[in-house]
């Protein structure tokens, strides 16, 4: 269902370059580490429309543009570090420190561990709302 | 109803009192939240699914406390894994008066630590960046400590939290500790032996808190309340940051309050000596025979329930190793836990009701239920026949019993039922003071608290997803936290 899917022309989505070449392990995880922290970097400018741009094409058939926003707390994130990415194949999971703001403390920075696919020379995060 | 019990214990003791009894000076759990001690029931950095596919994420548990006297006071913060209640991080904090100190535990990459915005002082240091924070340990179950139940990092993920006030400080000590333009100086040679301890009073308590299990990326945030311990001591209890004392077995005199329906029991003279524990007076107030609590497993709001059954003076009655317990539970420890059988009764939202037994998946080879662990996770799942999760559905507790039923909602009597002469805590002789009629009764011989010492909470998810509001969506995931309610059964 991800891997394959033709590029949409959904609102948000521009159409993004493919990277040169991601056969070598090392290649497969320097693209993901570059563009998870991108996606993240976007969020956190609240560039939603940009962000969504990285879901893979079948994650943007399930999720719409509006359904995406819904689903991402905005404006509680200040800061984005990739830790950690490994791949099996061309799936890889990016584990990133992200930091938020609660009202009982500022400056909180916790895991989250994202799902990413890389298909036609590029790297997707796989995301399925709820 | 708080503040007619508050009001009841208030006028048994000054009953008492005239009576010349002595049970002012005696350890109670404050239904109004303030107290000497304050056991918060959980925490967890445990990751969990977000609901939306491919991302898990981490829940943080953020703690506070609040020094609500004008007085300054030292207090001894513990942190204790859930399998065991060995500790992963001690540590003495110094809160000005009217001060709050609050902390993040975060995980780390193997396990679990904290780290503070807040200026008063801690001795020794907590980090104050949250990528590099003060990491919890596992010095209380590796090498010669190894208790089999696990020497990884990943114990100290899960647990619950203490804090002890040690005392109230005065002198030099309060000086530096006192802010001054919203920081206080924190001189550590006014913090530590000689000076700390020679500058340290009796407390007087007034600490309240509240510990918030968040997890922002899947949208969920549980607030809950320690429980409060009041008249926990009438001396000072500073010991030094390195030395795991005060314990909740320091209470003293060794006297409980313990009010049961219309009757308030004092109970002097608990011995310290076998069969008697010096952390009775304590188990004492925390005596249940039953917790109640709802489940909501609705799939139109896609709910989980998650409860946390915490018990914190288990470790000061089970060892490391096979055997009974030296009382009141019925195991030690050994690498499967230390088990005390429970009876779960559910019931829903129609009076249909189903006794439980061999409920918790995967079932024990007796076919009855049982908790083995020091803080529990039950994690209700719906429908019966489904697969047995991997982590409790809420919370992600790895320290986790499941109960799967047919029910999608309703409410659950979770018992300690007598077990031979475990799950009955038997004291001195009480005075009991009968609220109703205003008498007050001869001391007795013995008094009998039945159940276990036992805190917690339930956890409720409601994540409808996203609504349509008008043109727009709307998310609506919500997470609910609510206190057990209990039963207290005492016989004289």
């Amino acid at each position: 269902m991800l891997a394959g899917c033709a590029s949409t022309t959904q609102p948000g989505v521009t159409a993004a370059a493919p990277a040169s070449s991601v056969t070598s392990p090392e290649a497969k995880q320097d693209l993901v580490r570059r563009r998870a922290l991108s996606r993240w970097d976007l969020l956190i400018k609240d560039d939603m429309d940009a962000a969504y741009a990285y879901l893979s094409p079948g994650s943007r058939e399930t999720t719409p543009l509006e359904k995406f926003k819904k689903n991402f707390r905005r404006g509680a994130f200040r800061e984005a570090r990739v830790d950690t990415i490994t791949c099996d194949g061309d799936a890889c999971v990016a584990r990133i420190y992200v930091t938020y703001d609660h009202p009982k403390m500022k400056g909180i920075t916790t895991p989250v561990a994202e799902s990413w696919i890389i298909d036609g020379g590029q790297a997707w995060l796989v995301y399925g709302g709820s | 109803m708080n503040t007619f019990k508050q009001k009841s214990l208030y006028a048994a003791l000054a009953g008492l009192g005239a009576l010349g009894a002595t049970g002012a000076e005696a350890v109670s759990v404050n239904q109004n939240g303030l107290g000497q001690v304050l056991i918060y029931p959980y925490y967890t950095v445990r990751t969990v699914p977000t609901g939306i596919a491919g991302t898990d994420a981490a829940y943080n548990s953020l703690l506070s406390v609040v020094n609500s006297t004008g007085s300054a006071k030292a207090v001894k913060v513990r942190f204790l894994e859930g399998k065991n209640s060995r500790e992963v991080l001690d540590f003495n904090l110094y809160l000005s008066a009217k001060d709050v100190w609050t902390t993040a535990i975060i995980p780390t990459t193997d396990g679990a630590g904290i780290f503070t915005a807040d200026k008063s002082c801690t001795i020794p240091k907590v980090s104050s960046s949250s990528a590099s924070p003060t990491t919890f340990v596992n010095f209380a179950f590796t090498g010669s400590n190894d208790d089999k139940g696990g020497t990884s990092l990943d114990r100290t993920r899960e647990g619950y939290a203490e804090i002890i006030e040690m005392g109230d400080v005065t002198g030099s000590t309060a000086v530096t500790a006192t802010h001054a333009s919203g920081v206080p100086a924190c001189s550590e040679s006014l913090l530590i032996a000689p000076v700390a301890p020679a500058n340290t009073v009796a407390g007087t308590g007034g600490l309240f808190g509240s510990m918030t299990l968040v997890n922002v990326l899947k949208g969920e945030d549980f607030g809950v309340d320690p429980t409060a311990l009041d008249g926990f001591s009438t001396t000072p209890l500073w010991f030094d940051a390195g030395d795991i004392r005060p314990t909740l077995a320091f209470v003293n005199p060794k006297t409980s309050v313990v009010v049961s329906g219309f009757n308030v029991y004092v109970t002097p003279n608990w011995p310290t000596l076998a069969p008697g524990n010096p952390v009775d007076p304590v188990s004492a107030v925390l005596m249940h025979n039953h917790v109640y609590n709802e489940f909501v497993l609705d799939v139109s709001t896609r709910s989980g329930t998650d409860w946390v059954v915490t018990f914190p003076t288990k470790r000061e009655y089970v060892f490391a190793g096979s055997g009974v317990a030296q009382k009141l539970f019925e195991n030690n420890f050994t690498a499967s836990g230390s088990c005390d059988t429970v009876v779960l009764t559910q019931f829903d939202r129609e009076e249909r009701t189903i006794v439980s037994q061999g409920t918790f998946s995967p079932p024990p080879p007796t076919l009855t239920d049982s908790l083995c662990w020091e803080a529990n996770v039950i994690s209700y799942v719906y429908p019966a026949s489904s697969a047995t999760p991997a982590q409790s559905t809420v919370l992600g507790s790895k320290n986790f019993s499941t109960v799967k039923t047919d029910f999608v909602n309703g409410w659950v009597d979770l018992a300690f039922p007598l077990v031979g002469t475990r799950h009955q805590l038997v004291g001195p002789g009480s005075t009991v003071f009968n609220t109703a009629l205003g008498t007050v009764a001869p001391a007795t011989t013995t008094t009998s608290f039945n159940g276990l010492p036992v805190i917690g909470f339930a956890a409720i998810t409601f994540e409808n997803g996203q609504l349509s509001l008008g043109p727009g969506l709307l998310q609506s995931n919500y997470g609910g936290n609510f206190n057990h309610k209990t039963t207290t059964s005492v016989a004289p």
